[in-house]
């Protein structure tokens, strides 16, 4: 994981840095409790995670447990993340939100410092907090309860201190899928309901390998790559309908409309999790029943409404360096749209043809 | 519309902008929306990109076009109209040197598409002013909570 030096903390916004220090100590003291510090390579960096709490320990290790690194590894972490669930740990909660808010309808409060260094994020319908501070390579997450957190969040733990964590380096999070075949892939772009994860396990299904299906990270430059975060696979009840074998080890299919279960695919098939991969085009998957299952020339543009917007606003606070990011990986790669009129395996096919091809 | 004394530029803070083959794909971080500008909505755009009055931009792409009569003008008031609206633009005290970079020799409507469909991803507090101080979000002194 490539990152700029730490910067002697420039003190431009001491009410944040003041809050961000509160959190992580609160956070910091209670996980000492935890005798196990957990240690991922995610994006060729080390993190590190010490957790408070034993049920949000697994919240948060499940699907980065395919990036498990020996703890005490030679090198630096770039990150040192300590998490605690205060209803299992105790201790106190951390002060109020004592910024200004444009509007009291949303429920999440986002601050980031102008030197961004220092991040603050509170949700205040679960009452969780997450703090970044650049400078001291440290961050935390405090939830009152962590029984109360969605269960789709177990999908890409972490995600918002990576997001962070990322944005002044060449890589930033993608809301994308990867399929990929001895070492080249296709970026899959699109928003949710797109066809993205099913075009995922159809491709699964005929040999090749994934990065991630949801986010992943990417670097741009003259050699585009992605990096897997997450082993999860998210499939709704139409998708698991293809793939009735996956039903056994879906997990928290839950029930209410647009509800999605998770795969972990470093517990099904760890094989077809990829690492890393380099990038050799974007593909935008369009469902259209009754049309031929083709791959398309796509205006870049299209491609770039495709990926863009959707993961800046999944993934806040570094949405300048994200936006900018992105664009050049469109300008870089070709673009395709995947129109999807026929079974997933077709789509799958043609995917695979395209890597075949190259990057024309 | 603004007035002869209001001038406006990109909200960068909360608006980023790339442009591919002609085309602006515009993204507004905290309304949650993104927009597609085409034809002359690129030089509407890149005219205020240094800050100015919109009615000195209709005039001056008018004038570059040679842009006679009535539709004209007018679609290009709209177009001023939807980025003022929609916060692409804002407001600020001065303007600055005129842009001379254009998107072609020959008058094509400003086309401006705007996309809501990710709407419901926003939940964040939306993001207004940065100053050195209180980092973001700051509402403005006096300012409304819409």
């Amino acid at each position: 994981m490539e990152l700029t030096a730490p910067r002697a903390h420039a003190q431009v916004d001491p009410q944040a840095a003041g809050l961000c220090a509160a959190v992580l100590d609160l956070a910091e003291q209670a996980s000492r409790t935890s005798a196990r510090e957990h240690a991922f390579r995610l994006c060729d960096g080390l993190v590190t995670l010490r957790v408070a709490g034993g049920g949000f320990e697994a919240h948060l290790t499940r699907a980065l447990r395919h990036a498990a690194d020996a703890p005490g590894a030679v090198q630096a972490p770039a990150l040192r993340v300590f998490a605690v669930d205060a209803r299992a740990a105790g201790g106190r909660p951390p002060p109020a939100w004592p910024f200004p808010y444009a509007n009291a309808r949303h429920l999440e409060r986002l601050h980031v410092s102008e030197d961004r260094c220092v991040y603050l994020r509170l949700d205040e319908d679960t009452r969780t907090w997450h703090v970044f501070d650049r400078a001291r390579r440290r961050a935390a997450i405090w939830t009152e309860d962590a029984s109360r957190l969605p269960d789709w969040e177990q999908s890409f733990p972490l995600r918002t201190l990576l997001n962070w964590l990322l944005a002044p380096s060449p890589a930033t999070l993608a809301h994308a899928a990867v399929v990929c075949e001895g070492g080249r892939g296709l970026l899959l772009a699109g928003a949710g309901g797109s066809g993205k994860s099913t075009t995922t396990v159809a491709c699964l299904e005929i040999g090749l390998e994934t990065c991630g299906d949801d986010f992943v990270a990417v670097t741009g430059g003259d050699a585009p790559r992605a990096h897997a975060l997450f082993d999860t696979i998210k499939l709704d009840e139409r998708s698991l309908a293809y793939f009735p074998h996956l039903a056994a080890h879906a997990v928290a299919a839950g029930s209410g409309p647009g509800s999605k279960a998770r795969i972990h695919l470093s517990e099904l098939s760890p094989m077809r999790l990829c690492a890393g991969c380099s990038l050799t085009a974007i593909v935008v998957p369009r469902v259209a029943p009754g049309e031929p299952t083709r791959i398309a020339p796509l205006p870049k543009t299209a491609a770039l409404r495709a990926l863009v917007p959707s993961t800046v606003f999944l993934t806040r606070g570094a949405e300048i360096e994200t936006t900018a990011k992105l664009g050049d990986l469109v300008r870089r790669l070709p673009t395709h749209e995947l129109c999807i009129g026929g079974a997933p395996e077709e789509a799958a096919r043609c995917l695979r043809a395209l890597l075949a091809r190259g990057s024309s | 519309m603004g007035s002869e004394r209001m001038f406006y530029k990109h909200n960068d803070e909360q608006v980023a902008a790339e442009e591919f083959d002609g085309e602006f794909v515009l993204i507004n971080f905290a309304r949650g929306t993104y927009f597609s500008l085409r034809h002359a909505a690129v030089d509407v755009w890149r005219q205020f990109r240094n800050g100015a009055n919109p009615a000195q931009v209709e005039t001056r792409i008018c004038d570059r076009f040679s842009v006679t009569g009535d539709v004209g003008p007018a679609e290009l008031k709209r177009c001023i109209q939807v980025l003022i609206d929609e916060q692409l633009l804002r407001v600020v005290e001065a303007p600055g040197p005129p842009v001379e970079d254009w998107s072609s020799q020959v008058w094509k409507a400003p086309a401006v598409e705007v996309y809501s469909d990710l709407q419901d991803l926003i939940v964040l507090d939306p993001v207004h002013e940065v100053d050195n101080t209180s980092g973001w979000p700051r509402r403005a002194a006096g300012g409304d909570d819409s």
